[in-house]
């Protein structure tokens, strides 16, 4: 049998429980803008009740239970990892773009386009020393666009390594915090959403920045991996990835190249195949693929040094052959300074014209003996395709290699465009599992309102009851 | 970072970027009047674009050319024609001087006539244009012939290789003419050096006339009389070379003419930006931009906090 004490007690738990619930909706009010905030619910449990054996029932507060979906998180680090990709990618080749330039009188086909031309003026007057000299100098300014694009290119390649630098930094940051957050939920933490949301903004952050795997352990705490299984956070340790220039292949051809960029996991193996998202993805592709496509590396020339060296060859070949005047022997000489075959990749950033020719020296005589041969000769390369370019002329060879920066920048703008809102949509789906729904915890506040309102009027009937059993008692004076 | 109060904001962002894009775009288009300014602006077509430029480059540079070549040639005809008519007079003066009534003394002031014509077709051998002698061949710097001392003879300075061409737009080369040796002093075979002149010879018929009346040798003016005859056709079939080149040059201009319209307007079709398509485009982005606007700025966000 109950007491109307027992009902009092009941009624006083009653309170506590709506009390604790109205302070979990005014949480999650609180933090509805609070990145990665899981929305929080608490479930009332109602307490046992047979007043036969004095069980006066009631309710109480029950486990507080976050929302936090896993599948829609791990579908924002995908989409993350995809934007930063994609975003990444189109910010280094913007640079890459234009540093090998298309417009109009811009660049390398600018310079092509007046050495052949004045090369043409040339042949329709061999023996002009003016038309002579102006080759020497469009040979010379030829040679320097060669030179400046070289330049532009690998300062390009410049930036992208130490954004590469600066986002591994990014990284290990991310990663020092995660492991700083597990400490915390070790510590005392678990099942606190402040850690939780702090844990999981980092961990978005570190999606956007490389393709990771998360394994949530059971207090609440992270462990991180790189697809390779490379270790990033296990527990409260963090593992720092290290980028550096790649060490040149022992059967390299061309140990002076321009190395390529590797990234290291704490253990020293390199993972640069293991990083297929994220920012850091998007600038390896383009610092170890787009770049030496142009200026070479270890394992290829680039097509700018492809070029260099094959119009040098063609020219000097052509110019070394000619004569001056009949019966004068060639000299030997080119118009350029002829391509280091010990060196490939420097053949556009060093291309020049041979410092021992002059206007005076330029043959035009070919070897038929026709008068205005070798610049009849040099010109024809304009238009003829060279077997060492895969059969294209220069312009054509440029045009290609310009044409799979472009293509490549926009298919990275494509993407970005596409994975933003991907992203987007990842981000909106999770709000929708896990975010804060303020017309929900309206509805809570109004439900915990109402029976925190009822529970109070019962404590007041109760109270009234009481005093009226103690106004039953006979005054004893 | 996500918000959290509005899921659809990111949304809206993004949109608005794609938008703001779209705007950028058609703005830069009508700007520069280029559809392509860059190669990620349409990267199948930068090979073609960057090759179009070549060629038209080209093609004006071989318009000068022929030009050039034209006034060049137009030189040579010139001369040649000018040494036929100077023949003509050392013709006219060898018949006259071949009469039975012609005298030593006469003859002698004949010679000294057809001395002046020598040196007249020396002279004609050694035109030049712009400081390049045209009949040198591959020695344009020099002439290849000049008056010998006495003014009785020529004298070769060297043996000329062939002369220059040009190519027309296709690259299809064209000889510009001859050389001094090839008009005036025309050896048997054909070839130059061989030391034996043709029947034909320029030089060698009329520097024949001009001993022949020297020494008052009648016979020897007959027989200048037939090769200066010679000569002169050998003249006009060499004036046919230049006038076929005259030809091939006036060809060769049409149709670097014709090809650079025609390049001239491939290039447009394939890199200049269709100014109405972009207008419509910008006025169409600026359109979508400011509705997106509004509805956005009409979206108050509204939470069942705000009836309690």
């Amino acid at each position: 049998m109950t007491s109307l004490s027992s009902t009092l007690l009941g009624a006083s738990s009653a309170l506590q429980a709506f009390q604790y619930a109205l302070n979990v909706t005014q949480n999650n009010i609180d933090n509805a803008s609070t990145p990665d905030y899981a929305n929080q619910t608490v479930a009332l449990q109602a307490a046992p009740f047979d007043p036969a054996v004095g069980l006066g029932g009631g309710v109480s507060d029950g486990t507080l239970v976050d929302s936090r979906d896993l599948l829609a998180e791990s579908d924002v680090w995908q989409q993350a990892g995809a934007q930063g990709d994609s975003s990444a990618q189109a910010s280094a080749l913007t640079d890459v773009q234009n540093a090998v330039p298309v417009g109009t009188g811009a660049g390398i086909p600018a310079a092509l386009n007046t050495f052949f031309s004045d090369v043409s003026a040339w042949s329709a007057a061999p023996a002009s020393a003016g038309a002579e000299q102006q080759v020497m100098v469009d040979a010379g300014s030829l040679a320097q666009s060669f030179q400046t694009t070289a330049a532009a290119v690998a300062s390009a390649s410049t930036n992208i390594s130490q954004d590469i630098g600066n986002t591994v930094g990014q990284i290990n940051q991310a990663t020092s915090q995660i492991a700083a957050l597990n400490a915390e939920i070790q510590s005392g933490g678990q099942g606190d959403e402040g850690i939780q949301a702090q844990l999981y903004s980092s961990l978005q952050t570190l999606s956007g920045l490389v393709n990771i795997s998360v394994l949530q352990q059971p207090d609440g705490g992270v462990d991180v991996t790189l697809s390779s299984g490379a270790a990033l956070v296990m527990g409260t340790q963090s593992y720092a990835l290290t980028a550096g220039n790649a060490p040149p292949p022992a059967d390299s051809t061309d140990p002076l190249a321009p190395p390529d960029t590797d990234i290291q996991a704490a253990d020293g193996s390199v993972v640069n195949t293991h990083i297929t998202s994220g920012t850091l993805a998007g600038l390896l592709q383009v610092r170890n693929v787009t770049i030496p496509g142009l200026i070479g590396d270890a394992s290829q020339p680039g097509a700018l040094n492809q070029l260099a060296a094959q119009i040098a060859d063609d020219v000097n070949g052509i110019v070394s052959q000619g004569s001056v005047s009949p019966g004068v022997a060639p000299t030997g000489m080119g118009l350029f300074n002829w391509p280091d075959p010990a060196n490939p990749t420097a053949a556009a950033s060093t291309m020049a014209v041979n410092p021992n020719m002059t206007a005076s020296q330029l043959p035009t005589i070919d070897q038929k003996g026709v008068a205005n041969g070798v610049p009849l000769a040099i010109g024809a390369l304009a238009n003829s395709a060279a077997a060492g370019l895969g059969s294209v002329g220069y312009t054509a060879f440029y045009g290609n290699a310009a044409a799979l920066v472009g293509s490549q920048l926009n298919q990275a703008q494509g993407n970005q465009t596409v994975t933003a809102q991907t992203l987007a949509q990842a981000q909106s789906m999770r709000q929708t599992e896990s975010g804060v729904s303020l017309d929900a915890e309206a509805i809570n506040v109004l439900q915990f309102q109402a029976g925190y309102q009822a529970i109070a009027k019962m404590v007041s009937t109760l109270q009234t009851l009481t005093q009226s059993l103690i106004d039953m008692i006979p005054n004893a004076s | 970072m996500t918000p959290s109060i509005n899921p659809q904001s990111e949304i809206f962002l993004s949109n608005l970027q794609q938008i703001e894009n779209r705007m950028s775009t058609a703005e830069q288009q009508l700007s520069s009047g280029l559809r392509v300014s860059v190669a990620s602006d349409d990267p199948d077509e930068i090979s073609s674009i960057l090759q179009l430029r070549a060629q038209i480059a080209g093609v004006q540079q071989t318009q000068q050319n022929v030009s050039d070549a034209t006034s060049q040639v137009n030189s040579g005809e010139n001369a040649i024609q000018q040494a036929i008519q100077t023949l003509d007079t050392a013709t006219s003066l060898a018949t006259e001087a071949a009469g039975s009534t012609s005298t030593a003394s006469q003859r002698l002031d004949a010679a000294t006539q057809v001395q002046g014509i020598l040196q007249q077709l020396v002279s004609l051998s050694q035109t030049s244009m712009n400081g390049q002698y045209i009949f040198s061949g591959n020695q344009a710097g020099q002439p290849q012939y000049t008056l010998a001392a006495g003014g009785n003879s020529v004298q070769q300075m060297f043996q000329a290789g062939p002369p220059a061409q040009i190519a027309d737009s296709n690259g299809v080369m064209i000889t510009l003419g001859l050389t001094a040796q090839q008009i005036f002093d025309d050896q048997v075979g054909g070839g130059p050096g061989t030391g034996n002149p043709a029947p034909d010879n320029v030089f060698a018929a009329v520097t024949g006339l001009l001993i022949a009346l020297q020494n008052n040798d009648s016979s020897g003016i007959q027989t200048a009389l037939t090769n200066l005859q010679t000569a002169s056709t050998h003249l006009n079939d060499e004036s046919s070379v230049y006038g076929a080149a005259q030809n091939n040059l006036t060809a060769a201009g049409n149709n670097a003419s014709q090809s650079l319209i025609q390049l001239q307007q491939q290039l447009s079709n394939e890199q200049d930006a269709d100014a109405a398509e972009a207008s419509l485009n910008l006025t169409q982005a600026t359109t979508d931009e400011q509705a997106a606007m509004s509805a956005q700025a009409m979206l108050k966000p509204q939470s069942l906090f705000t009836y309690l």
